[in-house]
């Protein structure tokens, strides 16, 4: 039996607690009747929108589905497009907000495509011709960046420059071909109101095969951690951490077998929070950096992830066991309503059988 | 955010004990530290981080340990209560204000705040400032350290510390051989000294207070002088190495650049251009909130324009007190060519860069693709003005506008 829970903005939040009043936050948060106030006192900028009421609750079958959906995601399982008469690949992304389970006994109003955080695994191959049809349901304007591809300058996604955002109940189709510069883990996100939008879960990853996969190194298993951060409850900075969109113990988990050589694909989708993961058990080698391989490959046992990074690391899996994979910056790790500093946030166990 | 108002509360309750703690830690010098305030402001301390642990990641950055350390070094800038025109002169009352104070949105006219602009762009096109020759060939830049208006964004103007009226300080531009001589002159209400980041001077050309220096009181000079060496080639920041925190984001900052004895440094680039990337604290914020690109926040850092097919070079200088930054430049795949001044053996291609405080890196790219390309910081909130509505873009953001040929004959 949940609260009807109000949707605090990070402006609103940033207005009270620039008041210096921390408790009047906690207060608005149990009131249940926020209303974003107008050019507020404390001189932060409230800006009129992102106020909702997450009233349902979703069923335990529902946080299944979610969670298979992360597992999803993990194993790369890419969204089908529609091939158009010319072979264009076509996909639909509709954003929307929509609740989303983070870790047991809490679910959030995310902001996200396709009902998901996050969005779809697009998968191309160079020379695709890709079009991107972006229905805009949320309640404010947004556009998609596709980060890392140098794609024509009207289909980059910043606001006006030189394409207005999508407009609430707006769509529109993003295109271009497929280039060898693409190749590679890369990622795509709002850029409009980012700061907000991109943590409630506007993202998603690309990644991007050469046409003749032949000469790329062999992987039996090829995994991706996207490591996301979000602001539950309103809260800014970034209070709650995740893999694949699910905060431990909901995060994925991986199994590989004895001697598998992996490939993990790490992409940093938080807006502001850097992430340093580590594999216990195991020394980890960055083979590449936003897609691009690096002239040396370098072994290292933390890997530093930058806001919006790319890094693909490779592990020979020569030790049994089950391996924590985690942040190891400690604030990362646990959920926010967790008194008893169990796991949480950023971690999972890789099982090497 | 809660955390950050409990520790503000925090601050209000011990402020003036640990006032004195502050000072001591700051200063290392021996002043006299009342048992009470140093017990005080440990608990203080304590509580702080208490405050951090119940709401992990209250501060910025990274680590929860550097998010502690950052925060609390921090409180100790606030104790030293920053007011009008830089701080206040009195220590005695404790005071939660901390970083840069606002001046009146009048306080500068049109063709100043024009001005100001200007500099920030002679900044990013790497005018270095002009040196008096001496009779020796020595060349002498004389930085004085002053109060100055500065303007951000809209009709936000703060009291800013300068050097020679300009944030950052004027560009320093050197060759190997050179004979150089800083006079730095004190006109600030404290002591300050000058640093000089990455780049090996006598120990007492370091400007650590007390350490290498005795602090430049206030109205008082110190002369820097070194001979530039090979192994000085290349990018680096200076800024005050005094009460750094506080003064280096008040705007005691800029960057010196060394170029080789002969030609250039990167003899193949088309465009040279230095973004400096600063940081300070307005409205009495626990943290930087106002981030700038050689001086200025966007709308105002300047926008560079380059031709389709020229070769770039981007030299990147963290000069903020307290943030990492992570420049990404829209529409291009880049190279990291050299970290702090250093070339890299092997340039690492990306299209992210994660900058720590005082580093700096070059990064080149070959103008290929026509357009408005964001180059911008991806720590979100480093992307936005303290009165930024959603629709609006502030702080480390600027476009790189690449001008489509008519004829290809540019493309490489
Ligand atoms: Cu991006
Ligand atoms: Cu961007």
């Amino acid at each position: 039996m949940q609260m009807p829970q109000p949707f605090l903005s990070i402006r609103t939040l940033l207005a009270v607690a620039a008041a210096g009043t921390g408790l009047l936050g906690a207060a608005l948060i149990v009131s249940g009747a926020v209303t974003v106030p107008t050019a507020s006192a404390a001189g932060g900028s409230a800006n009129g929108v992102a106020v909702h009421s997450a009233t349902a609750t979703l069923t335990d079958a529902q946080i299944e589905a979610q969670n298979q959906m992360a597992v999803n995601v993990m194993n790369e399982q890419a969204m089908q497009p529609k091939v158009l008469a010319d072979g264009t690949k076509e996909f639909d992304f509709t954003a929307s907000t929509f609740q989303w389970a983070l870790y047991p006994g809490k679910t959030e109003q995310a902001w996200g495509i396709n009902q998901q955080v996050p969005g779809p695994v697009i998968r191309l191959t160079v020379g695709d011709k890709v079009k991107f049809v972006v229905h805009n349901d949320l309640p404010e304007p947004t556009t998609i960046h596709w980060h890392g591809l140098a794609v024509p300058n009207d289909m980059d996604g910043v606001p006006d420059m030189p394409v207005p955002p999508i407009p609430q109940g707006g769509f529109y189709t993003y295109s271009f071909t497929v280039t060898k510069q693409m190749v590679g883990t890369h990622w795509y996100h709002s850029h409009y109101d980012d700061d907000f939008q991109v943590d409630s879960g506007m993202n998603g990853v690309m990644i991007v095969d050469p046409a003749d996969t032949s000469t790329l190194p062999h992987h039996d298993e090829d995994a991706l951690f996207v490591l996301g951060a979000t602001k539950v409850d309103g809260v800014d900075p970034e209070n709650a951490f995740t893999i694949d969109g699910k905060s431990y113990p909901y995060a994925p988990q991986l199994t590989v077998h004895k001697g598998d050589k992996v490939l993990l694909r790490l992409v940093n989708t938080s807006a502001e929070s850097y992430h340093a993961m580590t594999l216990d058990g195991y020394t980890l080698t960055i083979v590449a950096q936003d897609g691009q391989p690096l002239p040396d490959p370098e072994a290292v046992s933390v890997v530093s992830i930058a806001p919006s990074e790319t890094v693909d690391v490779t592990f020979t899996a020569n030790q049994t066991g089950d391996w924590l994979f985690h942040d190891t910056i400690q604030g990362n790790l646990t959920n926010p309503d967790d008194k008893l500093d169990t796991l949480g946030g950023a971690e999972t166990v890789i099982h090497v059988k | 955010m809660i955390g950050v108002a409990m520790f503000v509360c925090g601050v209000l309750a011990v402020g003036a004990a640990f006032l004195f703690l502050g000072l001591h830690l700051r200063s290392g010098s021996a002043i006299w530290v009342s048992k009470a305030s140093l017990v005080t402001g440990i608990l203080f301390v304590g509580f702080a981080l208490v405050s951090l642990k119940v709401y992990p990641g209250a501060a910025l950055a990274s680590s929860s340990v550097q998010q502690s350390v950052a925060t609390v070094s921090h409180a100790t800038g606030a104790m030293t209560g920053m007011t009008a025109m830089g701080r206040s002169p009195t220590m005695g009352v404790a005071s939660t204000a901390v970083g840069v104070t606002d001046a009146s949105s009048t306080a500068l006219s049109n063709s100043q705040m024009k001005a100001q602009n200007q500099m920030a762009k002679d900044i990013m096109n790497e005018k270095g400032m002009t040196p008096k020759v001496l009779q020796d060939g020595t060349k002498q830049f004389t930085l004085t350290a002053q109060p100055v208006i500065w303007h951000l964004y809209q009709s936000r103007n703060v009291n800013d510390w300068g050097y020679n009226g300009s944030v950052p300080g004027p560009l320093i531009r050197v060759k190997v051989g050179d004979k150089v001589e800083i006079v730095l002159h004190n006109e600030l209400p404290e002591a300050t000294t000058l640093h000089f980041q990455g780049i090996s001077v006598p120990s007492d050309m370091d400007g650590v207070p007390t350490i290498s220096q005795k602090p430049v009181a206030p109205g008082g000079s110190y002369v820097y002088q070194f001979t530039v060496t090979p192994d000085m080639v290349g990018t680096h920041a200076y800024f005050s190495d005094t009460d750094a925190g506080t003064q280096i984001d008040a705007g005691l900052h800029g960057v010196l650049l060394v170029d080789p004895a002969e030609g250039k440094q990167y003899p193949d680039a088309d465009v040279d251009a230095l973004f400096e990337l600063g940081g300070l604290a307005v409205d009495s914020s626990p943290s930087e909130n106002v981030f700038t690109m050689d001086g200025k926040p966007f709308p105002n850092a300047p926008q560079l324009t380059v031709q389709q097919g020229q070769t770039v070079i981007v030299r990147l200088v963290n000069n903020t007190a307290e943030c990492y930054h992570a420049m990404h430049l829209h529409g291009y795949t880049f190279q990291v060519v050299a970290m702090d001044g250093h070339p890299l053996a092997k340039p690492i291609s990306g299209n992210v860069v994660s900058l720590a405080p005082a580093e700096t890196i070059d990064i080149r790219f070959v103008a290929n693709n026509p357009g408005e390309w964001m180059f911008h910081c991806h720590i979100m909130d480093h992307m936005m003005n303290p009165d930024d509505n959603v629709d609006e873009m502030g702080g480390l953001t600027t476009y790189f506008h690449v001008v489509a040929n008519s004829n290809e004959s540019g493309q490489s």
